[in-house]
């Protein structure tokens, strides 16, 4: 009979791709069981049982439509459930740096009343199912340092996170004691041995010769100018800080849908003292570093050069060899070097997750979707189009 | 500081699809009956007697030829120009054209080229001074410099 109710729930679910009410998950513990056997979420193409998953089909809770819903699952149970009800990045969409001041006096009034009612609605509901929260202080840098409510019912333990007029997120954890926590449990033993041979111990060989850190999360971006801070959070998370590509947006000040006076160097330097991590960075992205950091088990951020007819490349490379490992990237010659954009071209973040030396390799991944993930560029062209490049490290 | 491009997912026909940039605020890659156009135009079906035309074409012209109406990028370019010639019953060539005026243009035949190779997963199977031919499945794909800053890429059905 329990099974028939769940298949039922599943059923109802997975019939209603359009829109997953999480409600009862938001609620209660003992419905977490049937949001993870739902096929509403992302499927990583990677190795770990640990994954972090996005819920692909649009969301609602307390009858409030979502933003997005992303899932913390350890063996296929989910350990954490990332509500994010407003974001002002994606209630604006992506705004160009000149049209800011435009956007913010014209819709910016509008926002701020939008982001007032959800933080006190959202507050509302979770007041009468766990009384009145507890308030903290999270972050001990003054880039990333902000308030949120930690209630407790219904087994689990909930985080409220409240950037004002920015962010009205909520994260429920499996366990309680998580929700008053930035780091997870696994790294908050002082002694970082432990920690370090987890992080090592994420780091696979190949049958192809890739040296590949397992698990890395994917934040897809949207349309938000977010690829910095998406980067930052797929990194971060990795190294096991529950901070979301959100929270170090709100950090940064990127502001009505617009980079223009953001801060994201701080935010990196702060976002690694947050996770316990220093951060070293450098103008050139240098292999031999990388290859020590991947080896370790942290991934490096790279901001690089990008243009559409190199990704059009990198893209069906990454297809063929997927289908093909033998088939190979070709050296690069001067006249080829010549199309790389090196000095023009969009900025753009990218993690770098892997390696191939006997293949002179970069495997990197993008805060676009589990598609855009172990892409492939020749080192020699990342060396080229990259500008900044950051090595985290215990 | 601009050190953010937003990239918005594409629709996500096919995974060639992955994202657009949307600062770049131009077209994505053209997609023509649920697949990306340079594998469309692989498909030795789409050759075949009688076969249709998915997409935005014109009406024929004089000639037969059909052009296409919306902005589109194939082998990872935007194209000035793709234009679909029909015999009386099939399909008999496909004919893009880049164009290209900035500083980029010395560069365009190689990057044409390049596109080319990665979706061929080959280099040309031949090439002289005027031209590069690529064979791919049941297709033959001659790239052309027609002048610095103009680059006409032929696809055709290998008999």
């Amino acid at each position: 009979m329990r099974w028939a109710v769940a298949a039922l729930i599943i059923g109802a679910i997975t019939a209603q791709a359009q829109e997953v009410d999480f409600t009862p998950g938001a609620r209660a513990l003992d419905q977490w069981e049937q949001l993870a056997a739902a096929r509403i979420w992302s499927r990583p193409q990677t190795q770990s049982a640990r994954l972090f998953r996005t819920c692909v089909a649009p969301a609602k809770v307390f009858g409030r439509e979502t933003a997005s819903v992303a899932g913390s699952f350890e063996n296929g149970k989910i350990q954490a459930l990332t509500i994010v009800f407003l974001d002002s990045g994606a209630w604006f969409g992506y705004v160009p740096d000149d049209q800011q001041k435009t956007v913010a006096a014209t819709k910016g009034p509008q926002f701020a009343k939008l982001y007032a009612e959800t933080a006190a609605a959202v507050r509302r509901e979770l007041d009468a199912l766990g009384g009145p929260g507890r308030e903290v202080t999270f972050g001990a840098t003054p880039w990333l340092k902000h308030k949120a409510v930690i209630y407790q019912y219904g087994g689990l333990g909930a985080r409220l996170t409240l950037w004002p007029d920015q962010l009205v997120k909520l994260t429920l954890f499996r366990e309680p004691a998580d929700a008053a926590q930035l780091l997870e449990a696994w790294r908050r033993n002082p002694d970082r041995s432990g920690p370090a041979r987890v992080l090592a111990a994420n780091v696979r060989t190949a049958a192809t010769g890739d040296r590949i850190i397992d698990g890395l999360p994917v934040f897809p971006q949207g349309d938000r100018a977010y690829c910095g801070v998406s980067a930052l959070a797929m990194a971060m998370r990795a190294a096991g800080l529950t901070l979301d590509t959100e929270d170090f947006a709100a950090g940064a000040g990127i502001r009505y849908g617009s980079t223009a006076k953001s801060h994201i160097r701080e935010v990196y330097t702060a976002a690694a003292r947050e996770a316990g991590l220093s951060i070293s960075s450098g103008p050139r992205f240098e292999f031999t570093r990388a290859q020590q950091s991947i080896d370790a088990g942290f991934p490096v951020i790279v901001f690089r050069r990008w243009d559409q007819q190199r990704d059009y490349v990198h893209t069906t490379f990454t297809q063929r060899f997927a289908a093909d490992p033998t088939a190979q990237l070709p050296r690069p010659d001067a006249a080829e070097q010549k199309t790389w954009p090196i000095r023009e071209g969009f900025m753009h973040a990218s993690v770098i997750n892997g390696y191939n030396s006997a293949r002179r390799e970069v495997i990197f991944s993008e805060s676009w979707a589990e598609a855009a993930r172990n892409r492939r560029m020749r080192v020699e062209e990342m060396e080229a189009t990259c500008y900044l490049a950051y090595y985290p490290r215990l | 500081m601009k050190f953010f491009l937003a990239f918005v997912l594409g629709v996500v026909f096919s995974p060639m699809a992955w994202a657009i940039p949307q600062t770049v605020q131009g077209p994505g890659a053209l997609i023509l009956a649920g697949r990306p156009f340079e594998q469309f135009a692989s498909d030795r079906a789409t050759w075949a007697p009688g076969a249709a035309l998915p997409g935005a074409w014109s009406a024929p012209a004089a000639d037969g030829a059909r052009t296409f109406t919306e902005p589109a990028v194939i082998f990872g370019l935007p194209a000035a120009e793709v234009r679909a010639s029909q015999s009386s019953d099939r399909l008999t060539q496909f004919r893009v054209v880049y164009r290209e005026t900035g500083k980029d243009r010395r560069t365009l035949f190689t990057r044409v080229t390049q596109g080319i190779a990665a979706f061929t997963g080959h280099p040309a199977t031949s090439e002289g001074k005027d031209a590069k031919v690529f064979r791919h499945e049941k297709t033959q794909i001659r790239a052309t410099p027609v002048r610095e800053g103009e680059v006409i890429v032929e696809i055709m059905p290998v008999p």
